[in-house]
């Protein structure tokens, strides 16, 4: 497929600046022991706008925590997170949500797909829940799953795709939205390592040519090796 | 609220919902008709009560219940020790009977007359019931149909050939009012045979007047009766009274008692079934609340993600389960209303009360199956999104 095909992904392209920054971010949670867990320890972060910043470390070490907070799915105990110049503290569930709808896709390890709808249905999701005409969705995620390869699968029932046909459609959904940033939590982590390399190529390639900014969190250095920038947590710290 | 938006939640939700709707609907429906039985017992004791009238005698008469069945159960009631008879009448005092007080001589009012008492107030009384004119008294006691617009303790003015007449409503029922009291002191064997449609009907006498004096046995006109007969003369009455089909005479206290056995009788083998089966259809409900949850529950961690706020989680997951119980409620509601404008005149709709009391109580029942399901669903959607997908599989 070609890259220029996803020039039209990003709602973004032509801001530049910071999009996002945490200053002296903590997060402490009680485990199912009742036992305080400091996951994240004091984290300053500056991603800017057509970033591709790999977040790296073993498990355990805050980074999937670190995620669902900047995708607005988690808030911070202590600090700050700043979306687009605004600080997210007094943001209300509606507010966040609004955001995750508009702004951020989600690519994760385990696709966090409707295995028993089809693809196209996944793809049309974000947009169902917007007032968006139906016609009008239906044609975006078709076009959408055509750029990702999909466009024979459409009808296809998610759980008869492939572990990499359902990234694909994962990253189709994050996609229809044109959002400003892609969360991408262990993109590959259930794919085998050709179609894992196939997904984050496809990745670089909205961030290159799509202008697309994307966060991912991986322990895996072959898949951070496609970012731009690599931070490595340990501890709940950039290291 | 768009169908887009709901209809993402009824995933695999359809069955389970219609079941758990049938479930409500059969145990709502049936309770209505059970407590509406029983409704109607209680209701009718509680005016019997408030009637006070102690140590009056009960009259069963039957113009139309078979005569040799009539005289086999007089044998089985040891208590009878009054006996009035009304002979064969053309009288259905179930549908509203009166009778002139302050004399010695008492009339029942059939219905059609009474009817026209209640039509024409200020008209002339028709002949056949001329017997009123020669009674020193402007005062009769009635007991009329639920679908008369008349309310117990109410005084009715009619006019008598120019000269006034009180109605005062002492009692309301209908048709077959009176078939469990007969029944009670009978052989109940089944609740079914209490419920049996053949007119049986009563006279009250809340003066004593049937003691008053002598009274001899007349068929067809008039209730004599002589309080005081003994040995032979009792007998000889007794027999008397057999032949024209006197079935039993008792106090108020006999029938009391027999209304609240009766009453207990009805709730103890009526009452469970529904109110067994609605306990179930509420577990029943409940328990496909929460299936349906676990089923939604990835479906909703994605829509979390996806965007999707908390409160339109909480709106969705709540339409349908909501809408299942107040659609039942609607059918159950209406079906109440039907049945206390139109009782079908078949043997299991009989002797039914449906008031404000069991629209409370299927009420009450609706609010509780919305308010726990709103609760279980509260509870499990208050957790994080990303735990669930974590701990779960691929829906």
């Amino acid at each position: 497929m070609s890259k220029s095909e996803f020039s039209e992904f990003s709602s973004d392209t032509a801001r530049s600046g910071a999009l996002i920054e945490c200053k002296n971010v903590h997060k402490i949670y009680k485990s199912s022991q009742n036992i305080a867990v400091h996951a994240l320890k004091g984290l300053d972060l500056r991603v800017d706008q057509g970033e591709f910043l790999a977040i790296q470390g073993v498990s355990g070490s805050g980074k999937s925590t670190l995620l669902n907070i900047l995708g607005f799915l988690d808030v911070p105990t202590e600090g700050k997170y700043i979306f687009r110049d605004q600080d997210t503290y007094a943001f209300q569930d509606r507010k966040t949500s609004r955001l995750r709808n508009n702004e951020i896709g989600f690519i994760l390890q385990d696709f966090a797909l409707l295995e028993d709808e089809s693809a196209l249905y996944n793809v049309c999701l974000p947009l169902l829940m917007t007032k968006e005409k139906r016609n009008s969705i239906k044609r975006k995620a078709e076009n959408i799953l055509q750029s990702v390869g999909l466009e024979h699968k459409q009808l296809s029932l998610v759980k008869n795709l492939s572990g990499g046909e359902k990234q694909r459609v994962a990253i189709a959904r994050a996609l229809v939205i044109k959002p400003s940033i892609l969360l991408a939590d262990e993109p590959t982590g259930a794919l085998d390592s050709e179609t894992g390399n196939e997904i984050m190529a496809l990745l670089k390639s909205l961030n290159e040519k799509g202008g697309v900014t994307i966060i991912a969190v991986t322990h895996n250095d072959q898949v951070a090796s496609y970012a731009n920038r690599r931070l490595v947590m340990r501890d709940g710290m950039f290291a | 609220m768009r169908y887009r938006f709901l209809r993402m939640f009824l995933y695999k939700q359809r069955i389970p919902m219609l079941l758990s709707m049938f479930m409500l609907l059969l145990s709502l429906s049936l309770f209505v008709v059970t407590y509406a039985k029983v409704n109607y017992l209680e209701k009718n004791l509680k005016a019997f009560e408030q009637m006070k009238m102690n140590n009056s005698h009960y009259v069963f008469l039957s113009p139309t219940i078979d005569r040799s069945a009539v005289l086999e159960e007089i044998g089985t009631y040891p208590q009878v020790e009054r006996i009035i008879t009304y002979g064969y009448s053309p009288v259905i005092l179930s549908e509203g009977s009166g009778m002139a007080v302050d004399g010695l001589t008492h009339r029942v009012i059939d219905h059609e007359h009474l009817d026209h008492y209640m039509q024409n107030l200020d008209q002339a009384i028709i002949d056949k019931i001329s017997e009123v004119k020669s009674q020193n008294t402007d005062h009769i006691y009635a007991i009329v149909p639920y679908d008369y617009p008349m309310e117990i303790g109410s005084t009715n003015l009619a006019s008598l050939e120019g000269r006034d007449l009180f109605i005062e409503i002492i009692g309301r029922q209908d048709r077959n009012q009176m078939n469990w009291i007969f029944d009670a002191f009978g052989s109940i064997t089944s609740i079914d045979t209490i419920l049996t449609d053949e007119p049986f009907v009563y006279l009250i006498d809340p003066n004593h007047t049937f003691k008053k004096g002598q009274i001899d046995p007349n068929p067809g006109l008039l209730i004599k009766y002589r309080d005081t007969a003994t040995g032979e003369d009792k007998q000889q009455m007794i027999d008397y009274l057999k032949n024209v089909g006197v079935l039993a005479v008792h106090s108020s206290e006999d029938m009391q008692r027999a209304s609240e056995y009766v009453i207990g009788l009805m709730t103890k083998r009526q009452l469970p079934l529904p109110v067994v089966l609605g306990i179930s259809a509420f577990i029943l409900f409940e328990s496909i609340t929460v299936l349906r949850f676990s089923k939604l529950k990835r479906r909703v961690s994605v829509f979390r993600i996806l965007g999707l706020s908390r409160k339109a989680i909480t709106l969705g997951i709540n339409f349908w389960s909501t809408a299942t119980i107040f659609l039942c409620g609607g059918i159950v509601f209406s079906f109440a209303a039907y049945l206390s404008r139109n009782l079908p005149n078949i043997y299991y709709f009989q002797n039914m009360l449906i008031d404000e009391t069991v629209y409370l109580i299927i009420g009450i029942f609706l609010v509780f199956c919305i308010v726990f399901q709103l609760m279980i669903n509260y509870l499990l959607i208050r957790k994080e999104p990303r735990i669930w997908l974590r701990s779960e599989g691929n829906e």
